[in-house]
């Protein structure tokens, strides 16, 4: 169905559409059943399969960094006269912004501070403890996590601009089933990634307006309720959706670099009302440290303990980032056209890592310090309610009214990135891969994720759908680990092809020649 | 710089004529070249699937090439006082017996054909690029039918190897009264981060400022004469492309490069730009010195 405001692709957008409804009406009624269904798959994965997550994870950072150093690090996303759409710092605040967001303001204070009071691997040293909660939280939010998002948004990109296939999940798929990602397989790829990525969105978004929330609360004391959040939803679910019609070049580029500004200069600021010599020390040291423990730590599986510490942070965060991995992969490929295979994953994986170190250094570290100096009680803040940590902080701070108004600003904008990124590639999947979707199928996507986000945040199902987007993680962590080979295979066919086809040319042409002359040889000894 | 020897490089294929031709057109109008060699290997990965084709019969196949190879240029190259000699090889290795056998004949100019992206892999003059330990010049000629030196194009990029560059052009106008172009390309950095506080555009300002005086001052240091050198100084994020792109706009008889550029240390050592342009459609006499 074609017309001027919605450019369908049926077998993907009626049945992912009538789903997602379905889900909604469903969770009002079986809310707990869901709840209790999912919570406990999602314990039997990670508790049967942490190992296989840990390996996985490993696995992706070196094949992002053997995509990049090797000879395909000289490809170019969109052939060889390719210029990139956007600007270096464009590109990677949206790559940025849709990426991490929300999880950057909630986890920032509140990561580092749990692992201090709760230590993974017990110490009662607190210089130790302080440590090793940094080293955990930059396992958690450096290479290993952007891994993911490095292998499928390299592998979209390279089979949209330089295959010609269509910017959807299942063209992922074209080496292993050719052209059957064309019929219902493909579909049903398609349709299971729309879902994740829609659901998975309500999921972050829901943590959100639990952040924006609990800030509105500290600083005005607006009551904290469930009308409150779904009143928040409203509003932010309308500017995503203009944002979302303004397209990627005015509404979600603007937003992402204003974001992205927003978040540097609040972090310039924290860091200097903070002890900033001791972040800059901590920085330098944790970073250090991260590179220098990163394989014992990065394979590290708690065994020979009876522990479940792992279970509940670390595998929690691999499925999490993988889950999110068809969602940010699409929008990072839709977004690094002109780019070369080496600069993308740089810019994904390398970059990023290190600016949310930074983040890290300073909020989570400003926290640990405040904590040990005795000075405020963000510990038992975060082990009571997680979404309140970086407002009991910044309360220790001068200005705090002021950074906190902050705080809630960039929640908010961070929220509406992810949500209208995420708008973004939902149109691209449902219209059959096509790289801009007209405005009345991006509007009614973008209003969908508001309305679901509202009611299952209203019904309760959040939780379910916390722990299902979850679950989903392990089976695509297989995928991704077959898109590493399929992708390898396209790219080296791609490299040898042309090599091969002038190589023959050369071959046949001298061997033809020498035939020539051999026969005149006989011909003469006759 | 001076050329007395010349070496050529057949490898049986229509680009042979070319390169031929090229060395007769440098011989007629350059008094210093004395010797001409014109030399083929065998291709064994070439006929291993040839089923007419005996090991045995590798004495007379060569003996049969000799004579092909001077029937069909001897009597084009006659008119020439140089000495002419023909080599036919049979190493298994081209490149080392290309680099061997330009050792023996201490030859100053090699020529290969430049062949265009879809006519061949090029392989053979981009191993010799790199794996040169004498630093031979090397024309790579594509096919051309008029053959002329009286514009030339040289890439500067004004480290040691630019001198050469410099050299081989005023060595060759000498004898042809060439228009001499000499072209810099710059790169402006890529910046990442806003809060260093400069705007890409007055960075790129500021490069393009520093470009010039470095460029001018290497340039009133070579002492130059202006009225037979043209200077050009481009912006490019990509300096292979940029001389190409220039190249085929301004279509110059000739493009000279440095083998080792000042580029990276890889680049270095393989010769970077030079091999980069060698793989690059660019129909132009192509110099590397």
């Amino acid at each position: 169905m074609k017309n001027k405001y919605f450019d369908i692709h049926k077998p993907v957008f009626y049945p992912a559409a009538i789903i997602i409804l379905t889900t909604i009406a469903v969770s009002f009624i079986y809310s707990k059943d869901l709840v209790k269904g999912f919570t406990a798959f999602h314990h039997f994965t990670s508790e049967k399969a942490g190992w296989f997550f840990i390996l996985a994870v490993n696995a992706f950072v070196a094949g992002s960094l053997w995509f990049a150093f090797s000879k395909f690090g000289k490809i170019r996303l969109g052939g060889k006269e390719a210029k990139p759409e956007f600007s270096t710092f464009s590109w990677f605040s949206m790559l940025f912004s849709a990426g991490l967001g929300i999880g950057l303001m909630f986890y920032g204070v509140a990561e580092p501070m749990f692992h201090f009071s709760n230590p993974p691997v017990e110490a009662l040293d607190p210089t130790t403890r302080a440590s090793q909660a940094m080293l955990f939280t930059y396992l958690h939010y450096g290479l290993h996590g952007w891994g993911p998002y490095v292998i499928i948004g390299l592998a979209l990109a390279f089979f949209t601009y330089n295959r010609g296939l269509p910017l959807t999940i299942s063209s992922l798929f074209h080496p292993l089933i050719g052209d059957k990602v064309n019929g219902w397989m493909g579909h049903v790829i398609d349709i299971v990634a729309v879902i994740a990525t829609l659901f998975g969105l309500a999921t972050t978004l829901g943590l959100g307006v639990q952040q924006v929330g609990a800030g509105l609360n500290f600083l005005f004391d607006i009551p904290n309720t469930t009308l409150t959040h779904i009143l928040l939803i409203t509003g932010i679910t309308l500017v995503a959706t203009t944002s979302v019609v303004l397209g990627l070049d005015k509404g979600v580029r603007f937003l992402s670099v204003l974001n992205m500004r927003l978040a540097l200069g609040f972090l310039v600021l924290i860091l200097l009302l903070g002890p900033t010599s001791k972040l800059l020390d901590g920085f330098v040291q944790n970073v250090g440290n991260y590179f220098n423990s990163i394989i014992r730590v990065s394979t590290w599986t708690e065994s020979y303990t009876d522990a479940a510490w792992q279970n509940d942070w670390t595998i929690f965060y691999w499925a999490w980032w993988i889950s999110w991995s068809p969602f940010v992969g699409m929008f990072i490929a839709r977004v690094s056209k002109g780019r070369t295979v080496q600069e993308f994953v740089l810019g994904v994986l390398l970059i990023p890592s290190l600016l949310v170190f930074f983040w890290m250094a300073v909020f989570g570290g400003s926290a640990i310090f405040l904590e040990m100096n005795g000075i405020g009680n963000i510990a038992e803040a975060v082990n009571e309610d997680l979404s309140t940590a970086l407002f009991v902080m910044l309360e220790e701070f001068p200005f705090s009214s002021v950074t906190s108004f902050i705080g809630i600003i960039l929640v908010t904008i961070f929220f509406v990135t992810s949500s209208d990124s995420g708008s973004l590639v939902i149109d691209s999947i449902t219209s059959g891969g096509k790289l801009d979707a007209p405005v009345g199928q991006r509007i009614f996507w973008a209003l969908l994720e508001g309305a679901v986000a509202a009611s299952l945040l209203f019904a309760g199902g959040l939780k379910a759908l916390q722990s299902a987007v979850i679950s989903a993680g392990l089976p695509f962590a297989v995928v991704i680990l077959v898109v590493i080979f399929s992708l390898a295979k396209v790219m080296n066919n791609e490299l040898d092809e042309e090599k091969r086809e002038a190589e023959k040319k050369e071959r046949e042409a001298y061997a033809d020649y020498v035939k020539r002359l051999l026969k005149g040889n006989q011909n003469e000894n006759k | 710089m001076k050329i007395n020897r010349v070496f050529v490089c057949l490898d049986l294929s229509p680009y042979d004529q070319y390169c031929v031709g090229f060395a007769k057109f440098l011989a007629e109008n350059v008094p210093d070249i004395t010797h001409l060699v014109l030399f083929h290997n065998i291709r064994f990965d070439f006929l291993g699937e040839l089923s007419e084709f005996e090991p045995a019969q590798i004495q007379s196949l060569k003996k049969t090439i000799q004579k092909e190879v001077e029937q069909n240029f001897l009597p084009v190259l006659n008119d020439l006082s140089c000495e002419i000699e023909v080599q036919i090889e049979d190493e298994n290795s081209t490149t080392s017996a290309i680099l061997n056998a330009r050792r023996e004949e201490h030859a100053d100019l090699m020529i290969m054909g430049k062949k265009a992206e879809n006519h061949g892999t090029g392989i053979i003059p981009r191993t010799i690029l790199t794996t040169d330990d004498r630093s031979t010049a090397l024309a790579l000629v594509p096919k051309i039918e008029n053959l002329s030196l009286k514009s030339i194009l040289t890439a500067l990029d004004l480290s040691d190897a630019s001198e050469k560059v410099i050299d081989c052009a005023e060595y060759l106008s000498g004898f042809f009264d060439s228009t001499k172009t000499c072209l810099n390309i710059y790169e402006v950095p890529v910046t990442y981060f806003p809060y260093i506080n400069i705007k890409r555009e007055s960075l790129a300002d500021r490069v393009k400022v520093k470009s010039h005086q470095k460029f001018k001052s290497y340039i009133s240091s070579k002492k130059l004469d202006p009225d037979s050198w043209n200077f050009e100084i481009l912006k490019g994020e990509n300096i292979a492309g940029s001389i190409v792109e220039y190249a085929n706009k301004t279509k110059p008889d000739a493009v000279i490069v440095g083998r080792i550029g000042q580029t990276n240390l890889p680049g270095n050592i393989l010769g970077g730009v030079a091999r980069r342009i060698l793989s690059q459609d660019m129909n132009r006499v192509m110099l590397v010195v």
